[in-house]
């Protein structure tokens, strides 16, 4: 199992012209966001690699230290690890030019640290349970790019003093970033997802 | 006035043990278990589907497992008696089950032309079987040891415990187009569309003190709506009255909203459609935990927090 080429594990289910790249969160695998993918765009290809780093026999796409905090070294090789098997990935199944990542948790940090080093891959981001990935953002240009940050205001892994922080981070990169909030916690909300879908539709 | 639900769709309640619950349900009075998902305000709780074959409208009663809930306590402001249709003459099977498994009953009673033997689950909640002429529905066969001639055919009739039956009564038939159909002394059961099996509800005024909403009681009922667009009309209609009713919410095999009637009791109303063979196969309900596309990616962290069970 190479994670840069197709032998990476991984689904792909070939609807519409735009692919949701799904990133799945810790100890979870490519198929735990599928229903999520079809739910928020019942009309997109749906792209779904596993995670292929290892905490504890759970999946994750890069490594973190037990204070929750991110090894860097770790989030830049699984972007670029990515961004390989995306390229493998566009080619072989001829993909449209236009891919969303949709993440959950660790896979919507790896998805927020994808586009932002390499944003001429994704036209935008779905972010559920995120928080910011990196310690040294690139001075990339984000203009058109559209990202939505859903998380919840409970959420010990997403402290909001930090999401704000970020949110302000990516708009002035050029981002269009829509800061959805519910009251819960380390979960998705239905009415975030119906609302992004609406958005996406 | 529209609103008119053509009968009760489903019935919510909180158990304590979860395994206990599917046990007594599935086992003792066999119901199917239709659904194991969870609760999906809370998903680290069960949500637990029991019903016919199918999972039909007017079959389904739901519970909310809480390990360690305090008992609740019957009395006004609740629904304190859910009733199921069983066939004509099963009285004395059902009677004889009850005493064989040990479980804790009242003896049969007769009330206006049919037999009702009444029963206590293992949280102490009241049921009624009500040996119903004419339900023409057949229930669920999964059950070795309860002949199909005897099985429970779906829901009868719940029954509201009230302080006053005016308040309750006026909501029943003026928003939710029920008819009265007879009036006993502090009693009063009204008809959903032609009434009967699945389509009745009673109210029990004069009941002084309130009731506790805990372990062993009704959470909630539940009206259907034949489809999406009449829910959403109906609710416009309600909200024109003055109800203070929930927007639509997506409960994955239904869609519903929630009011409360004048009494406290907590009413739903539910669509019929989609059903629960949305995200499995009829012949396979029930025996894996499904869950709502928005919780499958934290599915790892919900099977580690849900207390065990064995189907």
């Amino acid at each position: 199992m190479n994670p840069r080429d197709l032998t990476r594990p991984h689904v792909f289910e070939k609807k519409g012209e735009r692919t949701l790249l799904l990133l799945h969160g810790t100890g979870a695998d490519e198929h735990d966001l599928l229903r999520l993918g079809a739910a928020i765009d019942p009309t997109a290809s749906l792209l779904s690699p596993r995670g292929m780093v290892e905490e504890n026999g759970m999946n994750r796409f890069f490594e973190r230290r037990p204070d929750g905090s991110f090894v860097q070294e770790s989030v830049l090789q699984a972007v670029d690890e990515l961004k390989d098997f995306l390229e493998l990935a566009i080619a072989e199944y001829g993909l449209g030019p236009q891919m969303y990542g949709v993440g959950f948790s660790n896979g919507a940090n790896a998805s927020a640290a994808l586009l932002v080093m390499h944003p001429e891959l994704l036209a935008g981001s779905v972010m559920f349970g995120s928080t910011k990935p990196l310690e040294i953002v690139p001075k990339v240009d984000l203009s058109g790019k559209r990202l939505w940050i859903a998380n919840g205001q409970n959420d010990p892994y997403a402290p909001e003093a930090t999401t704000e922080l970020w949110v302000a981070e990516l708009r002035g990169l050029g981002a269009e970033v829509s800061w959805l909030s519910h009251p819960g916690g380390h979960q998705i909300s239905p009415a975030h997802m119906q609302e992004i879908s609406r958005e996406l539709a | 006035m529209n609103v008119k639900p053509h009968g009760i769709h489903h019935v919510t309640a909180i158990a304590s043990d979860p395994q206990a619950n599917v046990n007594f349900y599935t086992k003792v009075l066999g119901l199917r278990l239709v659904k194991q998902t969870v609760n999906f305000d809370a998903p680290n709780v069960w949500h637990l589907y029991y019903g016919d074959e199918a999972g039909r409208p007017a079959s389904i009663l739901t519970f909310f497992p809480w390990p360690g809930v305090t008992p609740g306590r019957e009395g006004a402001g609740l629904t304190t008696a859910t009733a199921f249709s069983v066939p004509p003459e099963s009285i004395g099977f059902w009677h004889e089950r009850a005493k064989r498994l040990g479980v804790l009953f009242e003896a049969p009673v007769v009330r206006g032309d049919s037999e009702v033997l009444t029963l206590f689950d293992n949280d102490g909640m009241r049921l009624e079987l009500i040996a119903a002429a004419g339900d023409q529905r057949s229930g669920w066969d999964g059950v070795g040891d309860i002949p199909q001639e005897m099985a429970v055919r779906g829901l009868h009739t719940i029954t509201l415990s009230e302080h006053s039956l005016d308040p309750t009564a006026s909501m029943l038939t003026e928003f939710l187009g029920m008819q009265l159909h007879g009036e006993s002394g502090d009693s009063a059961s009204f008809d959903m569309g032609l009434g009967g099996a699945g389509a009745t509800v009673q109210v029990q005024a004069g009941v002084a003190e309130r009731g506790l909403q805990a372990g062993g009681t009704v959470h909630h009922v539940a009206f259907r709506a034949p489809d999406l667009l009449t829910m959403e009309s109906w609710r416009q209609e309600l909200l024109g009255k003055g109800v203070l009713v929930t927007e639509i919410m997506d409960r994955q095999y239904f869609k519903s909203i929630y009011f409360r009637e004048p009494g406290g009791v907590l009413f739903e109303i539910a669509t019929d459609e989609p059903g629960f063979d949305i995200d499995e196969p009829l012949l396979e309900l029930g025996r894996k935990l499904k869950l709502p596309p928005w919780l499958e990616p934290s599915r790892e962290q919900i099977e580690n927090s849900l207390p065990r069970i064995e189907v």
